[in-house]
Formats: structure tokens, C-alpha cells, sequence
């Protein structure tokens, strides 16, 4: 007894000690540094300008606008082809500024001044002057950390604004990222404009991501661009958060359904060969075929290539047929290109009986869908010809993965 | 100023020298998600956690440089992200700092501290990369830092610029902190 005493009275401040700092560490650790971040915000507030800096720099503004417009004219031409298209409700941004930079070597990550207490939640989407920047990932009741989508670890689904090729991408380095294209041979040219994707459950479509720099067709398995962001990544000053008009509620999908909780980005365009049956991957595909396998409905009554078609989309379709009210929520929580009610009985019924295709749609889409072909509205031979080649190969490819 | 200090009660001494300590931290950990003139090199910034780690360790036995890295591993892994943890890089920067004191070739300045910060930080990126490149598939699927390759290519860029870019910047830490720790030494040894 008297040892043990002898030997608290000698140890027993630095072992409190030592239980104090290891446990303050770990609080700090659970809270993701709020403390930290909430003091740090405190003393940056007094250098933070204002936000009329948004307008110095013009050129990057005019490169978002050229490649907003760039994305705007490709989606034009499918919406002509989409009844009941619901326009996206513009999203109230945001502004906040960018107080801090990751605090480690391996992420990048910034540190917003705004959080919580300004409606900010994980899983908003953030944009820059240029375009995307990234996406939300902790929140503190004064700031918010945002994974970049330069960061390594993010994975953002991404399409050639022009010919729609599908892809995802990397990051690599700070204004660099790696776009790995989901075709064997993507339609693809340096200077085209990258948006990103439909089948993004993270970030809404249409978003500008930059343009390719260089093209590797050589890689495999699957060939590579080289991207240039066009948001100024290493010398943002203000961004704009905006939620997720996809799926408002992000966050709490994010936890149910990914492991990892906030440092994935792991886009389903790139793990969609693997589960193909999930009730997930159902929503996707589905929200995929007004992109790409519209021609292949259009096309359907008058074509030989009538298995073909419905083999390619047969399981999205099957799958809602059988459980019709999962389908419900499933096509509300997916991307808004079609109203959620009537898409999953239309996109069933045109599989049974494809003549009840509507005459508009049939006219407007090849003759502009299909960009690169030459006057398609004349000549049905080539329309025929080309959806199964441009589609079918990207769907081959999928299919052949697993 | 040291005689004002010295005349103190033990016991406030003791909590100065912890509010020192800690405050220290806590400029640290304020100082890394900052990125002033000077602080960024290829867009990464000095270890500034490491840079500590190793001026608490010079001077002190194995198990304190330990906890001090375990602790800062933790706090840093709240701020930046947890997985891989950051704890098991910087208590073992702390462990071999520790150890290194016994060696008599390694004078207490400036040069020798810098060299020592410089080893260090090459040392915690390899580890890092290591704990990256350990990741199970499936999550290193989900969590996918590329290629192995590819986390290599950047173990390079980020070992080099931050083993510079801190032990340029270790002084600053090490200096003061170094003349505190020295001051409180030399008023508690005769007591004790």
C-alpha cells in the first residue's frame, strides 16, 4: 500500500497529464477539430476581404461561360427530345469564403468560412468562379471542410460535353485531374469541354469540370485524358455552396450506403460494371437512358436491331416492373431528367409496345442527337447504323468488364 | 523576466509551463490549414505537427516523444482525415527523435535539429505511404488513391517539398520553445 502511494505521489501529475493530453487529442479527433477550426475562423475573420474580388478575374469567368454555354447547347438538344422534362430548380448559393487549405500533405482538402449555422450540410456541392471544386464533407457550426475534386481520393462521374463519352475522374495535382473514359474508344478532342455526368449520384449533372489538355489512347484497360480544371483550384478566394438538387439528402445516403464515411468520392459510373442488380444501380441506369439509349427506343419498331435494344436496357426496366413502389423513391432520390411518377411506367410501357413512341421524338432526336453523323435526317440507314455502334459499344464494354 | 517566473509557486509554474506547451500545440495546429508566402512548395506546406513532434522529443525519453506523437497523430487525424491514421507516423518520428539524443554526434542547434526535422518528414511521408499502400482492396477500391504507382509518384513530390519546406521553417517552432523549456529546466532543477 504505501509502494502504490509512494509511487502515485511520484507519478500520478504526469500520468494525469499524459490521460489529459491523450484524451483532449481524442475529443479533438471525434469532433473533426471543430475547436481548432472554430478558433482558427475567429482569427482569420479580420483578413477576409470581400467577396467583389468574384469579379477580378474575368477570364476565368468567361471560360465558365463559354463551357456553361458549351454544356447548355448538348442538353438543349436532348431535352427537345424529353417529354416531361422538369427544368432544375435554380439552387439558392452560398457565398463563403476559403479561410484555409487541408492541414496534412496527402489531402486536398479547403476550409470554408461558413458552416452549419449558415445552412451548410456535408454533401453540399461546391462550386468555384470556373466551375466545380468539390463537395462538403464536414461541417463545423462556423466552417466546413471541402474534399476538392483534385484530390486523389475524389472520383467524380464526368461526360465529353460534346459526344457525351462517359467517364470518371481522378485527381492528380492541383489544377490537373485524370479522366478515365468508360468506352474503348471515346469520342473525344483536345479543347473539348468535360461536365460532369448524369450517372453522378454525388454531383449534379451538367456541372462545368474543365477541358481536355491531352489524350492517351493507349492506356489500358481504359484510355485517359488529361483534364485541365477550369475553377482555379490552387488560389481560390470565394466559392459558391449549393445543395445537392439531386439528392438533398446526401449525407445520410452517404452513411447507409458507402463504407468509408466522408473520404470516398466513389462515383457509381465506375463501379457500375461490378453490381449490376441493386436496387442503386437500377436508378442509375435508368437515369442513363434518356442519355444514351434513346435512339435505341426511337429506333426500335422499324429496326433490326430490335433484340438488341431491348437486351441492353432490359434489366433497369425488369426490375421496376416487378416492384413498382421501391421504383417510386428510387427515381425521386435519382438525377431530375425525368419527372419521378410516370418514368418508370413509360420507360416499361415503351419496352412492350415501342410503336407508342410519340412522332416528336422520333423526328427531333437523331438529326441532333447523334452529332457527328452526316445528314441523318434524310438517310435512316445511317441513323440505324449509328446508335448501335456509339451506344452498343459503350454497353458492350460494360457488360464485358465483370 | 526568469526571476518573475522563478519566484512562483511550483504548482503555477507547473501550469504555466502546460499552458505554454499547449498553447504551442495549439499555434500549430493553427498554423497548418494556413498557407502564407513562403509555407507552400508544389502545394504542400511544411509539417508543422512534425516539426513540434521532433523539438518535444530532442530532449526527452522514448515514451514521452511517443504520447506526444500519438496525441497530435490524433488531433491531426480530426483535422485532416482518418484514415490512415496519422498517430502511427508521428510517434514514430517521436520515438526515433528520442533516441537519437544519445548519440553524441548530434549537437542541439539549429543545423542539426533542421537535418533531423528533414529526415523525419521523409520518413513520416514513406510511413503514410506504406499505410496507404496497405489498404485492403476493397476499400483501397472505394477509397482509391490510384494505382500504387501513382501514391509513390506522390510520396515523392510530397516527401521532398515538405522535408524542405519544414526543415526551413523548424527554427521558428524550435527556437522559443527550446529557450522555455530550457528556462523552466533550469529553475525546477534545484528544487528538485
Amino acid at each position: 500500500m504505501y509502494t502504490i502511494r509512494r509511487w502515485w505521489e511520484r507519478n500520478g501529475l504526469r500520468l494525469g497529464l499524459v490521460t489529459l493530453v491523450l484524451s483532449s487529442a481524442l475529443v479533438i479527433r471525434h469532433t473533426q477539430g471543430a475547436l481548432v477550426f472554430e478558433i482558427y475562423r475567429l482569427l482569420t475573420r479580420p483578413f477576409i476581404g470581400e467577396p467583389i474580388q468574384l469579379t477580378s478575374t474575368e477570364n476565368a469567368r468567361v471560360k465558365e461561360l463559354e463551357q456553361r454555354l458549351a454544356e447548355m447547347e448538348s442538353q438543349n438538344r436532348q431535352l427537345q427530345q424529353l417529354l416531361g422534362y422538369v427544368a432544375k430548380q435554380p439552387n439558392k448559393g452560398i457565398t463563403a469564403p476559403v479561410i484555409g487549405r487541408s492541414a496534412d500533405q496527402w489531402w486536398q482538402q479547403v476550409v470554408l468560412g461558413r458552416g452549419s449555422s449558415d445552412g451548410i450540410k456535408p454533401g453540399y456541392i461546391v462550386s468555384g468562379i470556373g466551375g466545380l471544386v468539390g463537395r462538403v464533407t464536414e461541417v463545423t457550426p462556423n466552417t466546413s471542410r471541402v474534399l476538392l475534386i483534385s484530390d486523389p481520393n475524389s472520383r467524380v462521374g464526368v461526360t465529353v460535353s460534346r459526344s457525351r463519352n462517359m467517364g470518371y475522374i481522378r485527381g492528380q495535382s492541383a489544377n490537373r485531374v485524370i479522366m478515365v473514359f468508360v468506352d474503348k474508344v471515346p469520342d473525344v478532342r483536345q479543347g473539348d469541354v468535360i461536365t460532369t455526368s448524369a450517372l453522378s449520384r454525388l454531383f449534379p449533372a451538367g456541372l462545368p469540370v474543365g477541358r481536355v489538355e491531352s489524350i492517351n489512347f493507349n492506356k489500358s484497360p481504359a484510355p485517359e485524358a488529361v483534364i485541365e480544371l477550369s475553377a482555379p483550384i490552387s488560389y481560390l478566394e470565394w466559392v459558391m455552396v449549393a445543395p445537392n438538387p439531386m439528392n438533398p439528402d446526401v449525407d445520410a445516403q452517404e452513411n447507409l450506403s458507402e463504407p468509408a464515411p466522408q473520404g470516398e468520392e466513389g462515383d457509381r459510373s465506375q463501379s457500375q460494371p461490378s453490381e449490376n442488380t441493386t436496387d442503386t444501380q437500377g436508378q442509375v441506369t435508368e437515369s442513363n437512358l434518356p442519355a444514351e439509349s434513346i435512339y435505341q427506343f426511337q429506333n426500335r419498331d422499324a429496326e433490326p436491331t430490335y433484340e438488341e435494344a431491348p437486351a441492353q436496357s432490359a434489366p433497369p426496366p425488369s426490375t421496376e416492373a416487378l416492384s413498382p413502389e421501391p421504383a417510386a423513391p428510387a427515381s425521386s432520390a435519382a438525377p431530375p431528367v425525368e419527372p419521378p411518377a410516370p418514368s418508370a411506367p413509360q420507360s416499361a410501357e415503351s419496352l412492350v409496345e415501342p410503336a407508342a413512341a410519340p412522332e416528336p421524338i422520333e423526328v427531333a432526336p437523331p438529326a441532333e442527337a447523334a452529332p457527328p453523323s452526316a445528314a441523318p435526317a434524310e438517310a435512316p440507314a445511317p441513323i440505324e447504323n449509328l446508335p448501335p455502334a456509339a451506344s452498343g459499344s459503350s454497353s458492350d464494354t460494360r457488360s464485358d468488364d465483370p | 523576466m526568469m526571476n518573475d517566473i522563478s519566484r512562483m509557486h511550483p504548482r503555477t509554474i507547473l501550469s504555466l509551463n502546460c499552458a505554454v506547451t499547449a498553447g504551442s500545440v495549439l499555434l500549430c495546429l493553427l498554423v497548418s490549414p494556413m498557407r502564407l508566402p513562403g509555407m507552400e512548395l508544389l502545394t504542400v506546406n511544411p509539417n508543422w505537427l512534425l516539426i513540434w513532434v521532433v523539438a518535444w522529443s530532442v530532449k526527452r525519453t522514448v515514451w514521452q516523444g511517443a504520447i506526444a506523437g500519438i496525441a497530435l497523430g490524433l488531433i491531426q487525424d480530426g483535422m485532416s482525415y482518418h484514415n490512415p491514421t496519422h498517430a502511427v507516423s508521428l510517434a514514430i518520428v517521436g520515438i526515433l527523435t528520442a533516441k537519437l539524443q544519445k548519440q553524441r554526434y548530434i549537437r542541439e542547434d539549429f543545423i542539426s535539429i533542421s537535418l533531423i526535422v528533414f529526415g523525419m518528414s521523409v520518413l513520416a511521408a514513406t510511413i503514410t505511404a506504406i499505410q496507404f499502400s496497405l489498404q485492403p482492396q476493397e476499400i483501397a477500391a472505394h477509397l482509391a488513391r490510384g494505382p500504387i504507382g501513382e501514391i509513390w509518384l506522390n510520396h515523392q513530390r510530397i516527401s521532398l517539398s515538405s522535408a524542405i519546406l519544414s526543415s526551413l521553417w523548424a527554427p521558428v517552432v524550435y527556437y522559443p520553445l527550446n529557450r522555455w523549456w530550457e528556462m523552466i529546466g533550469s529553475i525546477e532543477q534545484p528544487q528538485s
